[in-house]
């Protein structure tokens, strides 16, 4: 069992950023929904290439909203994490439309609230957490200014406030946005960036694992034959190293890691057997990624929390934790900053897709949220 | 005919068992079917603030599995057998964080950690877990002219430290993946940054020269490799950061005082080159108990400046140990407008030690947050309305159909694997 648990643990630490070299392309920021006066919402995508070159994804490349999308050549129904999660029910009698097949994210009824979704992309695959991170923050300033420094907002669209929301990785660039201090206009008082950002599954940077991937590299070696897809995987990269354990320890110990001064709400693993894969209640294949990543941790010999858990790792033992209380978590010495553990979902790692199971667990009413689907209550309380 | 007949009602026999094994197997199928998926204005609302399935007691003792299944499980059927509900099978409110009673530039410090360092890392190296490779960098900030020192070991389940057998260590500029390693030699020889010959715990140490130097600035990728015999070679990642250093200094000329409920300290600098620095400190009791972690961003120009760590009174007040409170774990660190990049200096440990403020004399109020003073512009707003509309449209009518089914679960083969 304690191995299953690692097996879960290392899941979500792939959302790591496994590159190659340093050559950002340009960031965009790209207006999905619209809104009804719901406000603003900035989602930012984990680990993944999403503006091409070495190591992108095509789907997320062509299609603006492609990251978050419960892609059907998963086994996935096609909604989309965004839609979800800035729709509000605002009154009793709001319905989504669901049936046994699940619930529509789109077509709605009664009273429903909607805020605006922008995305943006990077790569996150060929350079450092440093510079996805500038590069993330200076397209929000962009945003908030109305300008296109960056040139990922030719539109020059221009909010001066709004919600984030990142996945898996994303949450670690919006722990680093958050806890240097460097970007005032969005994180402070008067910043653009309101209400409490949201790690969704955050990743397992800052882990043991995902030190132990970079080295899992060697000719005939034991773990990467096991599994060829890791040998797939960009191994030795920039952005591996940049998330490493030895990595994020390092920066929360000069305090640019782990210090978050405003609450960071995570929506993590609900635990117990099949977690991460709707509780095994649908053979939907939103969890290969994870599993194939806890194979490995488990070749590694990985099998306790702290091999595994990151700065804002998804699993309900994570370790940021902050004196004032985290809502749980363990507690780690240089995590002084405000993590909290929101909301234990059925939440998994694969990046192709959203949370998967909206489409037959998740919907809200004006009061509640199935926390088993992590979109209907960011759309609800997080809005 | 016999045969015959005994095939043919051995065929209506499995054709009854397969019908009895599909309808008991759809009256245990556990939950996600339509009668068990209330439509949302069917569900029974728990409203107001959290039950008992909130998040905060809803969490699995320490050593439940949080467990994801095998790559083959995960595409097998669900077990048959009833589950008790999931957390969040019902519809509730989430727990909300407590208010924040801190400004951002005070956190409250649990136990003391240490600037410029990080932690080891390990990797096992055989099948069988019986060896780990291990490496850390002597310091994580490594500010020039001071040498690039990486300690690599090999230790056993007791934690003895083995052999390192062909011990490897190169380095390059993390963000330039073109740039060619420098090799270093790994050494157990008590010289240089080796601090005992003969101990099993080797040291690379390199000096660079003003080529390197001008290569590695920036964060510097480090792997420590060693040759197993019969398994290969197997490499583990460090990073650190080589810098030339904040081109500012504290001085060692310290205030502090009490001003409107809050501990101020404030540092005398020398700067070299004007530009944006971050002060980060740690306050400690007079017996090293930690309270706090301050920090404080400001320009500075060139010549003697002044940064003010402000200690959030209430930080102290509710601490209730009275000083004199002890500065330590000092980092002065430059840094950019709107970048992620800095550079760091060396940490002070033992840096001041206030005079002795009692704990009571410091305010218990909360912090309040400057009240947000902005011009919202949103997609009202007229300077928005000829932007481009957004890609994805909803439809806002009240649907009279269920929407078309999936294919089916069976999920359809992978035709990529992106390796997310």
């Amino acid at each position: 069992m304690r191995l299953m648990k690692t097996l879960v643990t290392f899941v979500v630490g792939m959302t790591l950023a496994w590159s190659q070299s340093a050559a950002a392309l340009t960031v965009k920021l790209d207006l999905v929904w619209g809104g009804n006066g719901g406000g603003t919402t900035v989602f930012i995508h984990g680990h993944g290439n999403c503006v091409g070159g070495n190591g992108s994804d095509s789907r997320c490349v062509n299609l603006s909203y492609g990251y978050w999308l419960n892609s059907t050549d998963d086994g996935g129904d096609g909604h989309d994490f965004m839609a979800e999660a800035t729709s509000k029910c605002t009154a009793s009698g709001c319905t989504m439309a669901c049936a046994s097949t699940g619930c529509s994210t789109i077509n709605y009824a009664g009273s429903w609230k909607y805020a605006e979704a922008f995305a943006i992309r990077y790569d996150f695959v060929n350079q450092s957490l440093w510079n996805a991170t500038n590069d993330v923050a200076n397209c929000l300033m962009d945003l908030r200014n109305g300008t296109n420094n960056t040139g990922c907002n030719p539109n020059r669209y221009q909010r001066t406030s709004f919600r984030v929301v990142g996945h898996s990785a994303g949450g670690a660039v919006i722990d680093r946005i958050f806890s240097g201090g460097w970007w005032p206009d969005l994180t402070g008082a008067s910043g653009a960036i309101i209400g409490n950002p949201i790690s969704d599954a955050g990743a397992l940077a800052g882990s043991r694992a995902a030190s132990a991937l970079y080295g899992t590299d060697g000719a005939s070696n034991f773990c990467t034959t096991l599994i060829s897809w890791v040998a797939g995987w960009a191994f030795k990269s920039t952005g591996n190293a940049s998330l490493t354990r030895g990595t994020l320890l390092g920066e929360a110990n000069n305090g640019k890691a782990g210090k978050s001064p405003r609450w960071i709400y995570k929506v993590t693993s609900a635990g117990g057997s099949g977690s991460v894969n709707n509780s095994s209640k649908d053979a939907i294949k939103e969890d290969a990624n994870d599993s194939k990543m806890g194979v490995l941790a488990g070749c590694v010999g990985y099998s306790s929390d702290d091999d595994t858990d990151g700065v804002l790792w998804q699993y309900d033992t994570d370790p940021t934790s902050n004196p004032s209380g985290s809502n749980g978590g363990k507690y780690r010495a240089q995590y002084t900053g405000y993590y909290w553990h929101w909301v234990p979902s059925w939440s998994n790692h694969s990046h192709n897709r959203n949370d998967a199971y909206v489409k037959k667990y998740g919907f809200q009413s004006n009061s509640g949220c199935y926390y088993i689907s992590p979109g209907t209550c960011i759309g609800q309380y997080a809005q | 005919m016999a045969e015959e007949a005994k095939r043919r009602r051995g065929w209506w026999a499995a054709a009854a068992l397969t019908v009895v094994v599909l309808v008991l197997g759809a009256l245990m199928w556990p939950r996600g079917t339509e009668e068990e998926v209330p439509t949302p204005g069917e569900v029974p609302v728990s409203p107001g603030p959290a039950s008992a399935s909130g998040p905060g007691q809803q969490q699995p003792p320490a050593n439940s599995p949080a467990v994801a299944p095998t790559a083959a499980g995960a595409a097998a059927s669900p077990a048959p057998a009833p589950e008790p509900l999931p957390p969040g099978a019902t519809p509730a409110a989430p727990l909300e964080a407590p208010p924040i009673e801190l400004p951002p530039t005070t956190q409250l410090l649990t136990e003391e950690f240490f600037p410029g360092t990080t932690d080891w890392e390990g990797i096992p190296v055989d099948d069988s877990h019986q060896y780990q490779l291990r490496i850390l960098p002597l310091r994580y900030n490594v500010v020039a002219p001071m040498p690039i020192a990486v300690l690599l070991e090999m230790i056993d389940r007791q934690g003895q430290r083995q052999p390192l057998p062909s011990p490897r260590v190169r380095v390059r500029a993390l963000e330039n993946a073109a740039q060619p390693w420098i090799n270093v030699p790994v050494k157990d020889d008590g010289a240089g940054s080796d601090a005992k010959a003969g101990d099993l715990l080797y040291t690379a140490t390199l000096q660079p020269n003003a080529e390197q130097k001008k290569q590695l600035l920036g964060q510097v990728l480090i792997e420590g490799s060693v040759e197993v015999p019969g398994a290969g070679s197997r490499v583990i990642p460090s990073v650190l950061i080589y810098t030339r250093g904040p081109r500012a200094k504290l001085t060692g000329q310290w205030r502090d005082f009490l001003r409107q409920g809050h501990l101020d300290l404030e540092a005398e600098l020398e700067v070299e080159e004007a530009g944006l620095f971050t002060l980060m400190a740690q306050i400690f009791g007079p017996n090293q108990e930690p309270i706090a972690w301050v920090r404080q961003m400001e320009e500075l120009p060139a010549g003697r400046g002044h940064i003010t760590l402000e200690v959030f009174g209430k930080v102290l007040h509710d601490a209730g140990i009275d000083g004199p409170y002890r500065v330590r774990q000092v980092l002065l660190t430059r840094d950019y407008e709107n970048s992620s990049q800095y550079d760091p200096g060396v940490t002070e440990e033992e840096a001041h030690r206030t005079k002795a403020y009692r704990a009571s004399e410091f305010s218990p109020e909360a912090y309040q947050p400057a009240p947000r003073v902005v011009e919202e512009i949103t997609a009202d707003h007229p300077s928005q309305r000829d932007k481009p509309p957004p890609e994805r449209t909803r439809d806002l009518t009240p649907v009279t159909e269920p929407p078309p089914p999936p294919a089916g679960n069976t999920p359809a083969p992978g035709p990529q694997d992106l390796g997310h």
